[in-house]
Protein backbone atom coordinates (compact mmCIF):
# COMPACT_ATOMS: atom_id res chain seq x y z
CA UNK A 1 0.00 0.00 0.00
CA UNK A 2 1.31 3.41 -0.85
CA UNK A 3 0.78 6.41 1.42
CA UNK A 4 -2.86 7.42 1.20
CA UNK A 5 -2.30 11.14 1.12
CA UNK A 6 -3.53 12.94 -1.95
CA UNK A 7 -0.87 13.57 -4.59
CA UNK A 8 -1.26 16.48 -6.95
CA UNK A 9 0.23 16.29 -10.42
CA UNK A 10 0.39 19.14 -12.91
CA UNK A 11 1.35 18.17 -16.45
CA UNK A 12 2.22 20.27 -19.46
CA UNK A 13 2.19 19.33 -23.11
CA UNK A 14 1.86 21.01 -26.46
CA UNK A 15 -1.93 21.09 -26.40
CA UNK A 16 -2.52 22.20 -22.83
CA UNK A 17 -1.99 21.95 -19.12
CA UNK A 18 -3.79 19.47 -16.87
CA UNK A 19 -3.79 18.66 -13.18
CA UNK A 20 -5.18 15.89 -11.02
CA UNK A 21 -5.36 15.16 -7.32
CA UNK A 22 -5.07 11.41 -6.83
CA UNK A 23 -5.59 9.45 -3.64
CA UNK A 24 -6.03 5.85 -2.62
CA UNK A 25 -3.89 2.77 -2.92
CA UNK A 26 -1.98 1.89 -6.07
CA UNK A 27 -4.33 -0.97 -6.81
CA UNK A 28 -7.34 1.35 -6.68
CA UNK A 29 -6.33 4.94 -7.35
CA UNK A 30 -9.06 7.52 -7.11
CA UNK A 31 -9.10 10.80 -8.98
CA UNK A 32 -10.34 13.30 -6.41
CA UNK A 33 -10.15 16.30 -8.65
CA UNK A 34 -9.17 17.12 -12.24
CA UNK A 35 -8.68 20.33 -14.22
CA UNK A 36 -7.30 21.22 -17.61
CA UNK A 37 -6.66 24.33 -19.65
CA UNK A 38 -5.84 24.39 -23.37
CA UNK A 39 -2.87 26.19 -24.87
CA UNK A 40 -2.92 27.95 -28.19
CA UNK A 41 -0.89 26.43 -31.03
CA UNK A 42 2.81 27.19 -30.62
CA UNK A 43 2.62 28.45 -27.03
CA UNK A 44 4.61 25.39 -25.89
CA UNK A 45 6.89 23.41 -28.19
CA UNK A 46 8.41 20.35 -26.47
CA UNK A 47 12.02 19.87 -27.54
CA UNK A 48 15.40 18.86 -26.09
CA UNK A 49 17.54 21.88 -27.02
CA UNK A 50 15.87 25.28 -26.76
CA UNK A 51 13.52 26.72 -24.14
CA UNK A 52 10.11 25.21 -24.78
CA UNK A 53 7.84 28.06 -23.73
CA UNK A 54 7.41 30.29 -26.75
CA UNK A 55 4.69 32.28 -24.98
CA UNK A 56 5.42 31.94 -21.25
CA UNK A 57 2.57 34.23 -20.15
CA UNK A 58 0.02 31.99 -21.80
CA UNK A 59 1.49 28.91 -20.17
CA UNK A 60 1.58 30.66 -16.78
CA UNK A 61 -2.08 31.57 -17.07
CA UNK A 62 -3.01 28.00 -17.95
CA UNK A 63 -0.99 26.72 -14.98
CA UNK A 64 -2.63 29.26 -12.66
CA UNK A 65 -6.06 28.23 -13.92
CA UNK A 66 -5.58 24.50 -13.23
CA UNK A 67 -3.95 25.28 -9.88
CA UNK A 68 -7.07 27.23 -8.89
CA UNK A 69 -9.45 24.54 -10.07
CA UNK A 70 -7.82 21.35 -8.84
CA UNK A 71 -7.94 20.37 -5.19
CA UNK A 72 -4.59 21.17 -3.56
CA UNK A 73 -3.35 22.77 -6.76
CA UNK A 74 -1.24 25.42 -5.06
CA UNK A 75 1.14 22.77 -3.85
CA UNK A 76 3.17 20.95 -3.12
CA UNK A 77 2.76 19.53 -6.61
CA UNK A 78 4.72 17.30 -8.96
CA UNK A 79 5.27 19.04 -12.26
CA UNK A 80 5.36 16.63 -15.20
CA UNK A 81 7.27 17.70 -18.29
CA UNK A 82 6.11 16.38 -21.66
CA UNK A 83 7.43 13.74 -24.04
CA UNK A 84 10.23 14.98 -26.25
CA UNK A 85 12.22 17.16 -23.84
CA UNK A 86 14.75 14.56 -22.73
CA UNK A 87 17.37 12.27 -24.14
CA UNK A 88 16.67 8.86 -22.64
CA UNK A 89 18.78 5.69 -22.70
CA UNK A 90 18.46 2.23 -21.20
CA UNK A 91 21.44 1.29 -19.03
CA UNK A 92 22.75 -1.80 -17.28
CA UNK A 93 23.93 -0.36 -14.00
CA UNK A 94 26.94 -2.20 -12.51
CA UNK A 95 26.31 -3.56 -9.02
CA UNK A 96 27.31 -1.20 -6.22
CA UNK A 97 27.30 1.87 -8.48
CA UNK A 98 24.96 4.80 -7.93
CA UNK A 99 22.56 4.70 -10.89
CA UNK A 100 22.27 8.47 -11.14
CA UNK A 101 26.04 8.98 -11.21
CA UNK A 102 26.44 6.18 -13.74
CA UNK A 103 23.71 7.71 -15.91
CA UNK A 104 25.42 11.09 -15.87
CA UNK A 105 28.71 9.41 -16.82
CA UNK A 106 27.12 7.51 -19.72
CA UNK A 107 24.82 10.27 -21.00
CA UNK A 108 27.13 13.28 -20.90
CA UNK A 109 29.37 12.39 -23.90
CA UNK A 110 26.39 11.92 -26.23
CA UNK A 111 24.53 15.13 -25.44
CA UNK A 112 24.45 17.98 -27.98
CA UNK A 113 25.22 20.37 -25.10
CA UNK A 114 27.70 20.35 -22.22
CA UNK A 115 27.27 17.67 -19.62
CA UNK A 116 27.19 20.30 -16.88
CA UNK A 117 24.04 21.71 -18.48
CA UNK A 118 22.17 18.42 -18.05
CA UNK A 119 19.77 17.54 -15.26
CA UNK A 120 19.93 13.75 -15.00
CA UNK A 121 17.83 11.21 -13.13
CA UNK A 122 16.81 7.59 -13.53
CA UNK A 123 13.94 5.16 -13.31
CA UNK A 124 15.24 1.99 -11.66
CA UNK A 125 13.99 -1.16 -13.40
CA UNK A 126 14.09 -4.89 -12.64
CA UNK A 127 17.22 -6.82 -13.56
CA UNK A 128 19.68 -4.10 -12.52
CA UNK A 129 18.64 -1.88 -15.38
CA UNK A 130 17.72 1.80 -15.33
CA UNK A 131 16.14 4.19 -17.74
CA UNK A 132 18.22 7.36 -17.60
CA UNK A 133 17.07 10.74 -18.88
CA UNK A 134 18.90 14.01 -19.33
CA UNK A 135 17.08 17.31 -19.72
CA UNK A 136 18.87 20.53 -20.57
CA UNK A 137 18.88 22.80 -17.54
CA UNK A 138 17.65 25.86 -19.43
CA UNK A 139 14.55 23.92 -20.46
CA UNK A 140 13.84 22.80 -16.88
CA UNK A 141 14.31 26.34 -15.63
CA UNK A 142 11.78 27.63 -18.17
CA UNK A 143 9.11 25.26 -16.87
CA UNK A 144 10.01 25.98 -13.24
CA UNK A 145 9.82 29.73 -13.81
CA UNK A 146 6.38 29.47 -15.40
CA UNK A 147 5.06 27.25 -12.58
CA UNK A 148 6.41 29.53 -9.88
CA UNK A 149 5.05 32.59 -11.62
CA UNK A 150 1.68 30.84 -11.63
CA UNK A 151 1.92 30.43 -7.84
CA UNK A 152 2.61 26.70 -7.72
CA UNK A 153 4.74 25.24 -4.97
CA UNK A 154 6.84 22.61 -6.69
CA UNK A 155 7.71 19.43 -4.85
CA UNK A 156 9.57 17.79 -7.72
CA UNK A 157 9.78 17.58 -11.50
CA UNK A 158 9.28 14.40 -13.47
CA UNK A 159 9.10 13.40 -17.12
CA UNK A 160 5.89 12.03 -18.60
CA UNK A 161 7.47 8.91 -20.17
CA UNK A 162 9.31 7.95 -16.96
CA UNK A 163 6.22 8.66 -14.86
CA UNK A 164 4.14 6.45 -17.14
CA UNK A 165 6.69 3.65 -17.34
CA UNK A 166 7.13 3.66 -13.56
CA UNK A 167 3.47 2.70 -13.26
CA UNK A 168 3.46 0.28 -16.21
CA UNK A 169 6.57 -1.49 -14.90
CA UNK A 170 4.79 -2.39 -11.68
CA UNK A 171 2.52 -4.94 -13.30
CA UNK A 172 3.96 -8.47 -13.33
CA UNK A 173 4.30 -9.63 -16.96
CA UNK A 174 5.27 -13.26 -16.59
CA UNK A 175 7.45 -14.41 -19.48
CA UNK A 176 5.38 -12.94 -22.31
CA UNK A 177 6.91 -10.29 -24.61
CA UNK A 178 5.13 -6.95 -24.46
CA UNK A 179 5.41 -3.42 -25.78
CA UNK A 180 4.24 -0.30 -23.92
CA UNK A 181 3.39 2.77 -26.00
CA UNK A 182 3.57 6.08 -24.15
CA UNK A 183 2.09 8.91 -26.16
CA UNK A 184 2.65 12.63 -25.87
CA UNK A 185 1.27 15.45 -27.98
CA UNK A 186 4.56 15.91 -29.81
CA UNK A 187 6.51 12.66 -29.29
CA UNK A 188 6.06 9.11 -28.09
CA UNK A 189 8.08 6.37 -26.43
CA UNK A 190 8.13 2.63 -27.07
CA UNK A 191 9.25 0.20 -24.38
CA UNK A 192 9.74 -3.44 -25.36
CA UNK A 193 9.80 -5.96 -22.54
CA UNK A 194 10.68 -9.62 -22.37
CA UNK A 195 9.08 -10.82 -19.21
CA UNK A 196 9.99 -8.31 -16.52
CA UNK A 197 13.15 -7.20 -18.34
CA UNK A 198 13.02 -4.02 -20.39
CA UNK A 199 14.98 -4.79 -23.56
CA UNK A 200 14.54 -1.70 -25.77
CA UNK A 201 13.40 1.86 -25.22
CA UNK A 202 12.89 4.20 -28.18
CA UNK A 203 11.57 7.72 -28.59
CA UNK A 204 9.97 8.95 -31.82
CA UNK A 205 8.36 12.18 -32.94
CA UNK A 206 4.68 11.67 -33.33
CA UNK A 207 3.16 11.43 -36.81
CA UNK A 208 -0.43 12.33 -35.97
CA UNK A 209 -2.79 11.88 -38.84
CA UNK A 210 -4.87 9.33 -40.64
CA UNK A 211 -1.99 6.94 -41.10
CA UNK A 212 -0.65 7.12 -37.55
CA UNK A 213 -2.15 3.81 -36.39
CA UNK A 214 -0.52 1.88 -39.23
CA UNK A 215 2.81 3.72 -38.90
CA UNK A 216 2.87 3.18 -35.16
CA UNK A 217 1.99 -0.51 -35.56
CA UNK A 218 5.08 -0.91 -37.76
CA UNK A 219 7.20 0.96 -35.21
CA UNK A 220 5.88 -1.34 -32.50
CA UNK A 221 6.78 -4.45 -34.51
CA UNK A 222 10.21 -3.01 -35.31
CA UNK A 223 10.81 -2.30 -31.62
CA UNK A 224 9.65 -5.77 -30.63
CA UNK A 225 11.96 -7.30 -33.23
CA UNK A 226 14.88 -5.22 -31.90
CA UNK A 227 14.10 -6.61 -28.47
CA UNK A 228 14.26 -10.14 -29.84
CA UNK A 229 10.62 -10.81 -29.22
CA UNK A 230 9.14 -13.31 -31.64
CA UNK A 231 5.46 -13.11 -32.54
CA UNK A 232 2.98 -10.39 -31.76
CA UNK A 233 3.65 -8.83 -28.35
CA UNK A 234 1.10 -7.85 -25.79
CA UNK A 235 0.38 -4.15 -26.32
CA UNK A 236 -0.51 -1.45 -23.81
CA UNK A 237 -1.06 2.21 -24.63
CA UNK A 238 -1.29 5.39 -22.56
CA UNK A 239 -1.36 9.05 -23.51
CA UNK A 240 -3.39 11.40 -25.67
CA UNK A 241 -5.03 9.52 -28.52
CA UNK A 242 -4.61 6.11 -26.90
CA UNK A 243 -8.29 5.23 -27.16
CA UNK A 244 -8.46 6.15 -30.88
CA UNK A 245 -5.35 4.12 -31.64
CA UNK A 246 -6.72 1.11 -29.78
CA UNK A 247 -9.93 1.32 -31.80
CA UNK A 248 -7.98 1.60 -35.05
CA UNK A 249 -5.78 -1.38 -34.19
CA UNK A 250 -8.80 -3.40 -33.08
CA UNK A 251 -10.43 -2.69 -36.43
CA UNK A 252 -7.24 -3.99 -38.03
CA UNK A 253 -7.39 -7.16 -35.94
CA UNK A 254 -4.84 -6.19 -33.32
CA UNK A 255 -5.63 -5.98 -29.61
CA UNK A 256 -4.21 -3.32 -27.32
CA UNK A 257 -5.00 -2.62 -23.68
CA UNK A 258 -5.20 0.67 -21.83
CA UNK A 259 -2.20 1.10 -19.53
CA UNK A 260 -4.41 1.72 -16.51
CA UNK A 261 -7.76 2.82 -15.24
CA UNK A 262 -8.84 4.90 -12.28
CA UNK A 263 -11.95 5.60 -10.26
CA UNK A 264 -13.33 9.08 -9.86
CA UNK A 265 -14.62 11.86 -11.97
CA UNK A 266 -12.44 12.16 -15.05
CA UNK A 267 -13.82 13.76 -18.18
CA UNK A 268 -11.51 11.51 -20.23
CA UNK A 269 -10.33 7.92 -20.11
CA UNK A 270 -7.55 7.67 -17.46
CA UNK A 271 -5.32 5.94 -20.01
CA UNK A 272 -5.40 9.14 -22.10
CA UNK A 273 -3.27 10.78 -19.40
CA UNK A 274 0.22 9.29 -19.62
CA UNK A 275 1.46 11.58 -16.85
CA UNK A 276 -1.07 10.05 -14.43
CA UNK A 277 1.52 7.30 -13.99
CA UNK A 278 3.35 9.78 -11.78
CA UNK A 279 0.70 9.15 -9.14
CA UNK A 280 0.53 5.43 -9.73
CA UNK A 281 4.17 4.41 -10.08
CA UNK A 282 7.42 4.96 -8.22
CA UNK B 1 14.14 5.25 -2.17
CA UNK B 2 14.77 8.83 -3.27
CA UNK B 3 11.97 10.04 -5.52
CA UNK B 4 12.98 10.89 -9.06
CA UNK B 5 13.40 14.63 -9.51
CA UNK B 6 14.51 16.66 -12.52
CA UNK B 7 14.45 19.98 -10.70
CA UNK B 8 17.23 22.37 -11.62
CA UNK B 9 17.97 22.95 -7.93
CA UNK B 10 17.46 20.91 -4.75
CA UNK B 11 14.01 21.21 -3.26
CA UNK B 12 12.75 20.64 0.25
CA UNK B 13 10.52 17.62 0.02
CA UNK B 14 7.59 17.10 2.37
CA UNK B 15 8.04 14.41 5.01
CA UNK B 16 6.97 10.95 3.93
CA UNK B 17 5.88 8.03 6.06
CA UNK B 18 9.43 6.92 6.79
CA UNK B 19 10.40 10.46 7.83
CA UNK B 20 7.41 10.70 10.16
CA UNK B 21 8.18 7.25 11.56
CA UNK B 22 11.79 8.23 12.25
CA UNK B 23 10.61 11.48 13.83
CA UNK B 24 8.29 9.49 16.09
CA UNK B 25 11.12 7.14 17.05
CA UNK B 26 13.33 10.15 17.76
CA UNK B 27 10.73 11.77 20.01
CA UNK B 28 10.16 8.48 21.82
CA UNK B 29 13.91 8.14 22.30
CA UNK B 30 14.09 11.65 23.77
CA UNK B 31 11.25 10.83 26.17
CA UNK B 32 12.85 7.54 27.25
CA UNK B 33 16.23 9.26 27.62
CA UNK B 34 14.62 12.01 29.72
CA UNK B 35 12.93 9.46 31.96
CA UNK B 36 16.19 7.48 32.25
CA UNK B 37 18.10 10.66 33.11
CA UNK B 38 15.60 11.55 35.83
CA UNK B 39 15.77 8.04 37.28
CA UNK B 40 19.58 8.05 37.11
CA UNK B 41 19.73 11.42 38.89
CA UNK B 42 17.59 10.09 41.71
CA UNK B 43 19.80 6.98 41.89
CA UNK B 44 22.88 9.21 41.98
CA UNK B 45 21.48 11.26 44.84
CA UNK B 46 20.63 8.11 46.76
CA UNK B 47 24.12 6.70 46.14
CA UNK B 48 25.75 9.95 47.27
CA UNK B 49 23.68 9.92 50.45
CA UNK B 50 24.70 6.32 51.08
CA UNK B 51 28.40 7.19 50.58
CA UNK B 52 28.09 10.02 53.09
CA UNK B 53 26.49 7.68 55.63
CA UNK B 54 29.21 5.07 55.11
CA UNK B 55 31.87 7.76 55.50
CA UNK B 56 30.33 8.96 58.76
CA UNK B 57 30.14 5.40 60.06
CA UNK B 58 33.79 4.80 59.07
CA UNK B 59 34.95 7.93 60.85
CA UNK B 60 33.01 6.96 63.96
CA UNK B 61 34.53 3.47 63.84
CA UNK B 62 38.03 4.91 63.44
CA UNK B 63 37.45 7.20 66.41
CA UNK B 64 36.31 4.25 68.51
CA UNK B 65 39.36 2.28 67.40
CA UNK B 66 41.71 5.10 68.34
CA UNK B 67 40.10 5.31 71.78
CA UNK B 68 40.46 1.58 72.29
CA UNK B 69 44.09 1.65 71.18
CA UNK B 70 44.83 4.49 73.61
CA UNK B 71 43.27 2.55 76.40
CA UNK B 72 45.19 -0.63 75.58
CA UNK B 73 48.68 0.98 75.21
CA UNK B 74 49.83 0.71 78.92
CA UNK B 75 48.68 -2.88 78.99
CA UNK B 76 50.67 -3.62 75.84
CA UNK B 77 53.77 -1.92 77.26
CA UNK B 78 53.55 -3.94 80.43
CA UNK B 79 53.16 -7.11 78.41
CA UNK B 80 56.22 -6.29 76.32
CA UNK B 81 58.28 -5.50 79.43
CA UNK B 82 57.38 -8.84 80.96
CA UNK B 83 58.20 -10.62 77.75
CA UNK B 84 61.63 -8.94 77.51
CA UNK B 85 62.42 -9.79 81.11
CA UNK B 86 61.71 -13.40 80.26
CA UNK B 87 63.49 -13.50 76.90
CA UNK B 88 66.47 -11.25 77.68
CA UNK B 89 67.64 -11.52 81.27
CA UNK B 90 70.69 -9.40 82.24
CA UNK B 91 73.19 -12.29 82.10
CA UNK B 92 72.23 -13.04 78.55
CA UNK B 93 72.43 -9.43 77.48
CA UNK B 94 75.77 -9.10 79.18
CA UNK B 95 77.07 -12.26 77.51
CA UNK B 96 76.03 -11.08 74.05
CA UNK B 97 77.62 -7.73 74.76
CA UNK B 98 80.85 -9.35 75.93
CA UNK B 99 81.07 -11.37 72.74
CA UNK B 100 81.40 -8.12 70.78
CA UNK B 101 84.13 -6.63 72.92
CA UNK B 102 87.77 -6.55 71.76
CA UNK B 103 90.31 -7.82 74.38
CA UNK B 104 91.39 -4.31 75.34
CA UNK B 105 87.90 -3.09 76.13
CA UNK B 106 86.09 -3.66 79.35
CA UNK B 107 82.67 -2.76 80.75
CA UNK B 108 82.95 -0.91 84.02
CA UNK B 109 79.22 -0.70 84.71
CA UNK B 110 75.94 -1.30 82.94
CA UNK B 111 72.44 0.07 83.58
CA UNK B 112 69.41 -1.70 82.05
CA UNK B 113 65.94 -0.23 81.66
CA UNK B 114 63.16 -2.63 80.51
CA UNK B 115 60.32 -1.06 78.50
CA UNK B 116 59.15 -1.73 74.97
CA UNK B 117 62.84 -2.54 74.40
CA UNK B 118 65.91 -2.71 76.67
CA UNK B 119 67.95 0.48 77.00
CA UNK B 120 71.52 -0.03 78.10
CA UNK B 121 73.78 2.63 79.63
CA UNK B 122 77.34 1.39 79.49
CA UNK B 123 80.43 2.74 81.18
CA UNK B 124 83.31 1.46 79.05
CA UNK B 125 87.05 1.66 79.40
CA UNK B 126 89.61 0.83 76.73
CA UNK B 127 93.37 0.80 76.63
CA UNK B 128 93.54 2.46 73.23
CA UNK B 129 91.30 4.55 71.00
CA UNK B 130 91.40 1.89 68.24
CA UNK B 131 89.97 -0.79 70.52
CA UNK B 132 87.12 1.53 71.59
CA UNK B 133 86.31 2.39 67.97
CA UNK B 134 86.34 -1.30 67.08
CA UNK B 135 83.86 -1.98 69.89
CA UNK B 136 81.54 0.75 68.64
CA UNK B 137 81.70 -0.64 65.08
CA UNK B 138 80.90 -4.15 66.30
CA UNK B 139 77.94 -2.82 68.27
CA UNK B 140 76.61 -0.96 65.25
CA UNK B 141 77.14 -3.98 63.03
CA UNK B 142 75.42 -6.40 65.39
CA UNK B 143 71.81 -7.31 64.65
CA UNK B 144 71.18 -7.67 68.38
CA UNK B 145 71.78 -4.01 69.16
CA UNK B 146 70.52 -0.75 67.69
CA UNK B 147 70.51 2.99 68.31
CA UNK B 148 74.18 3.07 69.34
CA UNK B 149 74.89 6.54 70.79
CA UNK B 150 78.45 7.26 72.06
CA UNK B 151 78.44 9.66 75.02
CA UNK B 152 81.12 11.48 77.02
CA UNK B 153 84.58 10.12 76.77
CA UNK B 154 87.84 10.85 78.56
CA UNK B 155 91.19 10.18 76.98
CA UNK B 156 94.19 10.08 79.36
CA UNK B 157 96.42 7.34 77.98
CA UNK B 158 93.36 5.07 77.91
CA UNK B 159 89.76 5.84 77.14
CA UNK B 160 86.85 6.03 79.52
CA UNK B 161 83.50 6.59 77.83
CA UNK B 162 79.75 6.16 78.16
CA UNK B 163 77.71 4.46 75.47
CA UNK B 164 73.95 4.28 75.20
CA UNK B 165 72.57 1.41 73.15
CA UNK B 166 69.25 -0.40 72.69
CA UNK B 167 69.06 -4.21 72.85
CA UNK B 168 66.75 -5.84 70.36
CA UNK B 169 67.70 -9.41 70.94
CA UNK B 170 65.52 -12.04 69.29
CA UNK B 171 62.39 -9.80 69.46
CA UNK B 172 63.36 -7.67 66.51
Amino acid sequence: MRALRSRVLVALDQSGVAAAAVSGALSAPRIRSFACAPLGPGALRPGPLDPNLARPREVEEALAQVAREVEGGRGPVSLILPEGVARTVLLDVPPGVDARDFARYRLAPGLPYGGEEAVVDVLALPGGRALASAVRRVIVEGYEAAAEAAGLELERLDLAPLAALSALAREPRGTAPSVDVILGDHALSLAAWHGDLLRVFRTRLRDAGAGEAAWLAREIDRTAAQAGNGGEPRLRVVGPGAAALRRAWRDGGRDAEPGWSADGGLPVDAAELAWLGGALGR
Amino acid sequence: MRPRDFSSRPRRRPPNGIDLGLLGIGLLTVLVAGYATGTSWADFKRARQHVAEVRRETEAAQARLRALEARSAPTAALGMQALLSEEAPPPRVLAELASLMPPDVRIESMGMAYGESIALDLQVSAKAGGAYEAFLQRLEGSPLFTDVTPGDETRDGGISATVRVRYRGSLR
